[in-house]
């Protein structure tokens, strides 16, 4: 049988996705060594952040915060339904969808800012060098929070992709691919 | 295809790839930094205790075993803070390795945190 296609995602959306995969594997693999290269990948993770918040206003349909954002009540029934497998299909994100992609915006926001405080003082480097000199015991407040918000942001990728697998199931959809190609069937 | 997307998408490229790019490039430029006027990371290490701008390693593990008796198990040499850092990593009889920063050119400890 022949089936239509839609599109859902727009390029930017994709580029960002693919983009941020990137970026973010290349920081947490440098975290430890390559300070350099973890500070610029850094900046790249918190620069696609700003410009999918933006997007999220101004975007297309999908794309935007009011199309996934949904009330805690619905993303818990939703998730109830899903274990039930009989949650109904979204085209865009659907509400446990939605509410994933604003938890790992914020903890991106909240790894980034921890970072560049940590930079800042560690190495008097970076937007806030001017706290170079603070107490060895605030820079060890902010790398706590930077590693802390980071394995979050760890843990919430797993859930994100344990979603993305059991959603691709229920609805045989191929979410992956749909986001490289940006098109869904109907 | 609408110009907002067309121009966000170009951002999107052209910073994270830029990003990449040069975190890339200062990452490598920094590690042959200081080590590409000298021979050899030997050399290198001499001449800065000639100038004054490192303590011998030797001292540093001294100083290390004032504060943790126990098994050294790796140093390192770092640029930081526009001057060298030494770290020591020991096995301490607890079982548990410890990480050490001292200022190379004082011997004074920086900082000792717990490994996990």
């Amino acid at each position: 049988m022949e089936q239509t296609d839609v599109r859902v995602w727009d390029p930017f959306v994709r580029i960002f996705h693919w983009s941020l995969v990137l970026t973010f594997t290349v920081a947490w693999l440098s975290g430890e060594e390559l300070e350099v290269l973890h500070a610029w990948t850094g900046y790249a993770v918190f620069g696609l952040v700003l410009l999918r918040v933006v997007w999220g206003v101004i975007g297309t349909r999908h794309a935007r915060f009011s199309d996934f954002v949904y009330p805690p009540a619905a993303v818990k029934t939703f998730l109830g339904d899903t274990l039930q497998l009989r949650a109904r299909r979204y085209l865009g994100h659907n509400p446990a969808g939605g509410a994933m992609i604003i938890l790992m915006l914020l903890c991106l926001v909240l790894v980034s800012v921890t970072g560049v405080a940590v930079y800042g003082i560690e190495e008097g480097a970076g937007p806030l060098a001017m706290l170079a000199g603070s107490s060895a015991a605030l820079e060890e407040v902010f790398e706590e929070m930077h590693e802390l918000f980071a394995s979050l942001m760890l843990l919430l990728i797993v859930i994100h992709v344990a979603g993305v697998v059991v959603e691709s199931l229920i609805h045989r959809d191929n979410l992956v691919k749909a986001m490289v190609t940006g098109r869904k069937h109907a | 295809m609408d110009i907002k997307v067309i121009i966000f998408s170009t951002l999107a490229l052209a910073g994270t790839s830029g990003l990449l790019w040069t975190g890339f490039t200062a990452a490598d430029n920094e590690h042959g930094a200081h080590l590409e006027q000298y021979e050899s990371e030997h050399e290198a290490v001499r001449e800065l205790m000639q100038q004054g701008d490192i303590l011998p390693l030797e001292q540093i593990l001294e100083q290390a075993r004032q504060h943790r008796t126990g098994r050294v198990l790796e140093t390192e040499l770092e640029q930081q803070r526009g001057g060298y850092i030494y770290e020591v990593e020991m096995l301490d009889d607890n079982g548990e390795v410890w990480e050490m920063k001292f200022d190379a050119a004082s011997g004074e400890l920086l900082e000792q945190e717990l490994e996990d």
